[in-house]
């Protein structure tokens, strides 16, 4: 919900001049008041900072595409020494420019980035034959200082991302090598692949245990340390992975349960869903307040109640008929529910 | 730009104060303001748009399956969902509403598309391109929906790329691109005028429209065949057509922009800022993409449409990841290319800063 004005976007003021028909010179005006048609000096600092950004990222693409076309012909320490420059101009950008502000921000997550490069680099040249889990983990060590002073979410993520990229490596390599269509799935693209190891109960459940870990130490940590944790864009990602960790395999247990394919799918997925959405919807709704927290665990509850009437009801056109109604009723009531806590909340504010 | 952020209703109130609104027209941009205020946020929107795509399939699949074998009942089947979500969406603006509909009338054209051209035993894949076609430039005026009015624009731009190659017209598709570019920005420069005429409605899903559709063929500049696959086919031909047409549209986006800069740009600033213009055109010469993005974002910038200047900035780095993977010309051309640019870009900016300083000191020591 916006507050008790809302603020005058170009698509809201061209909402207002096509539904009152304004003339020329009224929505001209009016762009003008909302502060949205730049000025000569504001157009000088814009253009200058657009050319800037990109004339830097075209001269960056041509020369990474120049080192692409001679990478294999560079000697080991050209290569080295390219990505170790990479990362030391990204950290003094980063000092440079302040690590809180939007540049320092991003050449910061560059620098983080590049400690990966560097590492597959160092595997490549030196052959060292590590397993890739060796990889991830060893990255996901080396930048949790940078991580930890960063502040920011998408360096969190990252971090997040490499633990659980090393447990999925360290599992499908070490613990339980897969076969058949899950090779199979790797040949089709990393995110098939990864999808596909939602298909294992217990791999679903650790990678699901990472996530809620890291997403009850944020919510646990936030306001208590000085703002060194803040903002809601980490857990709510965080939470969104959690709850597809194991909605993703109920779901399919749901389908797969009648055509005795569950494979390695087991209870503990709609167990871990269950106790999962019940935390979410009473920790969201009664200790902080998250609106998209709550409307993910309604529509991840709609998905498991339609998949449900799907294996038992649609057999049939009648079948089909009363779960379009049933959705329809359950997407109508859960919208209905989330306007009712939100306006709730208003009141109690 | 600036910092601050004003709200509608101070935006209402100095137009009132200023008189270009009456007292009524103010109450009534009062009552509109109120429902934009009272609008869901966008992930409830999201999931009740999720739940209406699947309702209106399932409904769809409850017709299908009573069974209507014949291709009177498919065409039947789909006017009666056209016209049905017509009459939902005229009388309802609920989420649930508009996006149900919204599926209701695509699944409702392909029905009735399918069932015209088994009437009438014409070409089959042909013939539902061009009924769909002229469905959608019919739907565009009647189908009281934004999200649908540019779902047309588009589906009627990849009817029309799909038939002119079908028809071995590939020759063309160079100039289709920029040619739909200019008209996207005929519109967004004069779509106060259009407003003003009443035709709002129709202008902004246009102007949105035409500028995915310009985007889509500008990305088939990137696609290449392998020899062995295509004989003599050539998806793309001759890209510097593309670039003539729109290096000509970027020149008079400039002109059009340029009393934006006010005093600061004396007419010795203007023949140098024109002439760093065509350096850059000339540089993207093979890469006529990123002169579309760079028009799209300076006009998203001059009206601070943010959208669009989002748009142009996220074309941009899709063409140029899209020209970076292709493989019909060497990675050191690529990169002799990209750097040429980069490096116009540089210098244009360093130039028209220093012109843009001397003019205001010029000015200053006028005065």
């Amino acid at each position: 919900m916006v507050g008790s004005t809302t603020v005058a976007s170009h698509g809201r003021i061209q909402e207002l001049a096509s539904e009152l028909h304004w003339n020329e010179a009224t929505y001209r005006r009016a762009l003008v008041l909302a502060g949205l048609t730049p000025q000569a000096g504001d157009w000088v600092r814009y253009v200058s900072r657009f050319l800037v950004t990109t004339g830097a990222l075209l001269v960056v693409a041509g020369v990474t595409a120049f080192f692409a076309w001679n990478w294999a012909g560079l000697s080991h320490l050209w290569k080295f020494a390219l990505v170790q420059s990479g990362i030391v101009a990204t950290v003094l950008l980063c000092w440079r420019l302040g690590i809180d502000s939007p540049g320092g921000k991003a050449s910061l997550f560059a620098s983080a980035f590049l400690v990966g490069v560097l590492l597959a680099v160092f595997g490549q040249v030196y052959q060292t034959g590590t397993d890739p889990y060796g990889l991830f983990l060893g990255w996901a060590i080396l930048i949790l200082p940078w991580v930890i002073v960063g502040r920011q979410a998408a360096l969190w993520i990252l971090f997040q991302a490499l633990l659980v990229l090393a447990l999925i490596m360290y599992w499908t390599q070490v613990v339980e090598p897969p076969d058949g269509w899950w090779q199979l799935s790797q040949l089709l693209g990393p995110l098939v692949w990864l999808s596909s190891t939602l298909m294992n109960s217990t791999l679903a459940s650790l990678v699901f245990a990472i996530n809620v870990i890291a997403l009850f130490l944020w919510e646990y940590a936030t306001g208590r340390n000085g703002g060194r944790v803040e903002g809601r864009t980490f857990p709510r990602i965080v939470a969104f992975a959690a709850l597809s960790n194991v909605l993703i395999p109920t779901v399919i247990l749901i389908f797969g349960a009648s055509l005795e394919a569950g494979g390695n799918l087991g209870v503990i997925s709609p167990l871990l869903y269950l106790a999962f959405s019940a935390a979410g919807f009473y920790y969201y709704q009664y200790h902080r307040p998250d609106l998209l927290m709550l409307t993910m665990c309604v529509f991840a509850l709609v998905m498991v109640i339609t998949s449900l009437f799907i294996r038992y009801l649609a057999e049939s056109s009648g079948g089909i008929l009363l779960l379009a109604v049933l959705l329809i009723g359950q997407v109508a009531g859960a919208a209905y529910w989330l306007r009712h806590v939100s306006r709730r909340w208003d009141k109690e504010i | 730009m600036n910092t601050a952020a004003p709200s509608l209703q101070q935006v209402i109130a100095g137009l009132n104060a200023d008189g270009l609104l009456t007292d009524e027209a103010g109450s009534q941009a009062r009552i509109i303001i109120d429902k934009i205020r009272d609008a869901q946020p966008w992930y409830i929107r999201a999931m009740v748009g999720c739940g209406a795509w699947l309702a209106s399939l399932l409904l769809i699949g409850f017709v299908a399956s009573i069974g209507i074998g014949t291709d009177a009942g498919v065409t039947i089947i789909g006017a009666v969902l056209i016209g049905g979500a017509i009459l939902a969406r005229r009388n309802s603006a609920s989420d649930f509403i508009v996006q149900g509909s919204l599926a209701c009338s695509l699944a409702g054209q392909a029905l009735f598309a399918f069932g015209i051209v088994e009437l009438t035993d014409s070409d089959g894949f042909e013939g539902i391109l061009a009924v769909v076609s002229i469905l959608s430039s019919i739907l565009f005026f009647i189908f009281p929906d934004r999200i649908h009015r540019v779902l047309c624009v588009l589906i009627a731009s990849v009817c029309l790329a799909v038939l002119l190659y079908i028809w071995e017209q590939n020759a063309i598709v160079p100039v289709i691109g920029p040619a739909i570019a200019m008209v996207m920005v005929y519109f967004y420069v004069r779509q106060g005028y259009f407003m003003q005429l009443g035709y709002g409605h129709l202008i902004r899903p246009l102007i949105t429209g035409l500028m995915l559709s310009a985007f889509g063929f500008m990305l088939l500049s990137t696609v290449y065949l392998l020899p062995e696959l295509g004989a003599d086919f050539q998806f793309y031909p001759r890209p510097w057509i593309s670039s003539i047409m729109l290096g000509g549209l970027f020149l008079s986006v400039g002109a059009w922009l340029w009393p934006q800069l006010g005093d600061a740009g004396s007419v010795n600033a203007k023949r140098v800022c024109y002439a760093l213009t065509v350096l850059v055109i000339a540089a993207a010469w093979a890469i006529p993409g990123m002169l579309l993005a760079l028009i799209v974002v300076l006009l998203g910038a001059a009206t601070g449409n943010r959208v669009f200047a989002g748009a142009g900035i996220v074309f941009l780095a899709l063409f140029i990841a899209a020209y970076f993977y292709g493989i019909q010309v060497t990675m050191l051309t690529k990169s002799m290319t990209l750097a040429a640019t980069g490096a116009a870009v540089l210098l244009a900016r360093w130039l028209l800063l220093k012109m843009l300083r001397f003019s205001s000191q010029e000015q200053s020591r006028h005065a």
